[in-house]
């Protein structure tokens, strides 16, 4: 009998539960306790694969707990992938990049294995130090001193006032907008030659520090809406007013509804959005780290025992999710060997180059009460492509009418299951059943009726092929939005626009 | 409706399962064969479900154990858990991916034991003693006491075996050695092992309570291995006492031969657990061809 012909063909990548955003290139970090392990499983021959179950059967790190849980699927088109992700505790994972097994079975076919890797990473912070370590099986980087415009006003969408017996909740910090960064990488061993190991042999080291940058954007995000339980507390630190600009600040958001009803991915979203503007700033074809080692030369024998890197840069308009903005960065460089120090510095401009040509989101004017609300997304890379199936990591809300509307969130699919057409043809389908949404809003008191707003929000995954050569796979970097629906500014006296990307009228 | 996992125990001696084998390298879908002292190794079962209802998120645990006889979850090292779904009537490999760093004591002569639970499929009747794993008893456990040992011409092989008691009572036991028989095909591809045939008359074995000493040594040289048949031994509560295997190669074993040297602990006539060595002659026991067994999922729906 033939073995069930589907795959997982990237790397698994980490989604925490509470934003419901990806982390940077998708690696997973032991300081936020509870993320999701997360993956497009693929159909890969050219037919239909009808009842398709899917289980993660094994991690390679007795670390990480896994919730157990099997996807049934009644059709996995031809060519189609599926989105599904696994619950997993990382509160006790180590450093490193473990195997995860995958098993797929269909109808009238034996059962297929596919085994991945994952990234893993534990950051830690040092209060005493003001430092952020994050250690991989490669070395450690030491994250100090980011400088940031900070937004006029720390935020709580409602029930701040701690009023009427509830607890006082921690107000939410950020978005944050990074403008300086210094990170030293200690490599482990300390190595000959010119060249040291990449991190997990496949990202910049940039990308280790903007994990960090994440986490410390998120963790707050998380404490206010889950209690601080959920991750590590040995990561809360905070970022500095960036000292070049102290007039600068950035916008506060202001999503409406509740975080216990997703308004938490604002939050969320918005700080890893300013996060990557350290990629952005540092670079996706070579970051600083490896360019300081291509114009340095230790002498023979001497062995690299740190590279140190302090940028400083600023923005020509607000870091925003797939617009070319361009940050003026200068950067120096420090190797220091066993037998002498070395220095490099670079000042250029950077221009965001995870951009799209166009968000383009369909939906129907009108909808009746006990109707279907639908939307079609498409996102256009420059050049005209679409992005299609796996490229995106993509999710929905449908915000219910009024300023305390409810958001539901409803998987944003190109799979050719349910309401979406065809598998992989770029246009990614979300539905809501307004029969279900309408128990739920009655219970709280909310109208069906009025005008539903639609948000997207996508972020690039990152699809390079495993046994990709380091130097080559480091240059694709996933985890950027290339859509989001909070939109930064630098104007602290208005919230951060939430701008639905369409509107939908039920009557 | 109802699921009834199993994993396979051997036969005659439960505690050579065909189920369960080692991939020993860094390639979990690699070859099955012997794990290497100092290498890492990953673990796999099948595990059958003979019921008439699908058993979905079936739990597999892995434990090793030092080479010995009765084997407890307190005592043994839990090397990682898996799932699995488990067709009505059908079969699954289930993989822990987990690495088994397989250390040098006794040569990574270790015991490896796999539990399959669902609660759809308790174990019954419940158990007197929950710290211990029973493959005889339940179906849902099997143990693979099963290892490759080389041994060259001339050479004495002392393997350490351990006799635990519970933690709340006292074992008075008799360890046993014997010859065994022919392998099965599956299970000496499991093992690594081409086929071969049994010269069950080239070695010569015995257990003792302690080292061999100098005489003794050349002795088994000469391949008279040192000690008995049989030995007794009285092991307090919450304990454990070691035993002494040698094992000697009386003749030199040619390429393709083996022979099993079987160890059972009991209990008068009960047989409480056991431990079999294959004997090949040196660098004999390379990984082969990987056996046709790591498919072996029966289809659902229409199949």
């Amino acid at each position: 009998m033939t073995a069930t012909p589907m795959a997982v063909q990237t790397r698994p990548f980490a989604v925490e539960p509470v934003t419901k955003v990806m982390l940077p290139d998708g690696i997973f970090d032991n300081a936020l306790y509870n993320l999701d392990i997360t993956v497009h499983y693929t159909n890969t021959s050219g037919t239909d694969l009808t009842g398709v179950s899917l289980y993660l059967e094994s991690v390679g790190d007795p670390g990480i707990a896994v919730t157990a849980r099997t996807f049934t699927f009644d059709v996995v088109p031809a060519g189609a992938s599926v989105l599904v992700g696994w619950s997993a505790s990382f509160e006790h994972a180590a450093p490193g990049k473990p195997l995860v097994s995958f098993v797929a079975q269909a109808d009238g076919l034996t059962a297929a294995r596919s085994i991945r890797q994952i990234f893993v990473s534990q950051t830690r912070y040092d209060e005493t130090a003001k430092t952020w370590t994050c250690t991989i099986p490669e070395g450690r980087l030491e994250v100090s001193n980011i400088t940031a415009y900070k937004p006029g006003a720390d935020w709580w969408p409602d029930d701040r006032c701690g009023c009427d017996g509830h607890p006082q909740r921690p107000t939410v910090p950020g978005p944050e907008v990074p403008t300086g960064i210094t990170m030293a990488w200690y490599p482990n061993p300390a190595y000959d030659g010119q060249f040291g190991d990449l991190p997990f042999q496949d990202p910049w080291w940039k990308i280790v520090a903007i994990i960090v940058a994440v986490i410390a954007a998120i963790v707050g995000v998380i404490a206010a809406a889950l209690g601080s339980g959920t991750f590590s507390p040995g990561v809360k630190g905070s970022f500095n007013d960036d000292p070049a600009n102290p007039g600068v600040s950035c916008c506060t958001p202001d999503p409406g509804g509740s975080f216990s009803n997703n308004a938490t991915t604002v939050a969320g979203v918005a700080g890893v959005v300013c996060s990557v503007a350290i990629a952005v700033a540092f670079a996706d074809d070579a970051d600083p780290i490896y360019r300081g080692q291509q114009n340095t030369h230790p002498a023979a024998g001497e062995l690299t025992v740190s590279e140190t890197v302090v940028g400083r840069w600023t923005y020509d308009q607000a870091p925003n999710a797939g617009v070319p903005y361009t940050t003026h960065v200068a950067w120096s460089y420090e190797r220091v060997t066993t037998g002498a120090t070395y220095t490099y510095q670079v000042e250029e401009d950077r221009t965001n180059v995870h951009v799209v040509d166009g968000v383009e989101v369909d939906t129907p004017a009108t909808v009746s009460q006990g109707g279907v609300l639908w939307a079609e997304a498409k996102f256009t890379k420059p050049g005209g492509a679409l992005y299609a199936g796996p490229d995106l990591y993509t999710i929905c809300f449908f915000k219910s009418p009024g300023p305390n509307g409810l958001y539901f969130q409803v998987p944003l699919v190109d799979d050719g299951r349910g309401r979406d057409a065809k598998a992989g043809d770029g246009v990614y389908t979300a539905s809501l059943n307004l029969e279900v949404a309408r128990r739920t809003l009655l219970k709280q008191g909310l109208d069906v009726e009025g005008l539903w707003r639609v948000f997207v929000y996508a972020q690039e995954v990152n699809r390079t092929s495993p046994g990709t050569p380091p130097l080559v796979a480091a240059q694709t970097v996933g985890g950027n939005f290339v859509s989001s629906a909070v939109t930064i500014t630098f104007d602290p006296t208005l919230p951060c626009p939430l701008k639905s990307q369409a509107t939908i009228t039920v009557v | 409706m109802s699921v009834q996992l199993e994993v396979r125990d051997g036969s005659p001696d439960w505690w050579e399962s065909p189920d369960i084998w080692v991939v020993p390298g860094a390639d979990p879908e690699g070859s099955p064969g012997a794990p290497v002292a100092g290498q890492p190794a990953y673990l796999w079962a099948t595990v059958a479900n003979h019921g008439s209802t699908d058993a979905s998120q079936v739990q597999v645990d892995f434990w090793v154990a030092d080479p010995t006889t009765q084997i407890r979850r307190s005592t043994a090292h839990h090397i990682g858990t898996a799932y699995a779904d488990v067709p009505a009537g059908g079969t699954q490999d289930v993989l822990c991916l987990v690495p088994w760093d397989v250390t040098v004591v006794n040569g990574g002569h270790e015991c490896v034991v796999v539990a399959a639970a669902s609660p759809a499929d308790p174990l019954s009747p419940t158990p007197t003693d929950p710290d211990l794993l029973d493959p005889p008893t339940y179906r849902q456990i099997a143990q693979r006491n099963l290892s490759v040992l080389q041994l060259g011409s001339g050479q004495l092989a002392e393997l350490l075996l351990t006799v635990t008691a519970g933690a709340r009572a006292a074992k008075a036991t008799v360890l046993q050695v014997g010859p065994g028989g022919e392998l099965s095909r599956e299970v000496l591809r499991s093992l690594g092992l081409r086929g071969g045939k049994p010269a069950p008359d080239k070695i010569t074995f015995g257990l003792s309570a302690g080292p061999s000493r100098e005489r003794e040594r050349a002795a088994g040289e000469h391949g008279d291995a040192p000690g008995g048949r049989a030995l007794h031994l009285d092991v307090p509560r919450g304990a454990a006492a070691g035993a002494y295997l040698g094992v000697a190669a009386r003749k030199p074993l040619d390429a393709g031969e083996y022979a099993v040297v079987r160890v059972a602990e009991l209990d008068g006539d009960r047989t409480l657990g056991g431990l079999s060595l294959v004997v090949v002659p040196q660098a004999a026991a390379e990984p082969k061809d990987r056996p046709t067994r790591t498919t072996t999922s029966r289809a659902k729906g229409g199949a």
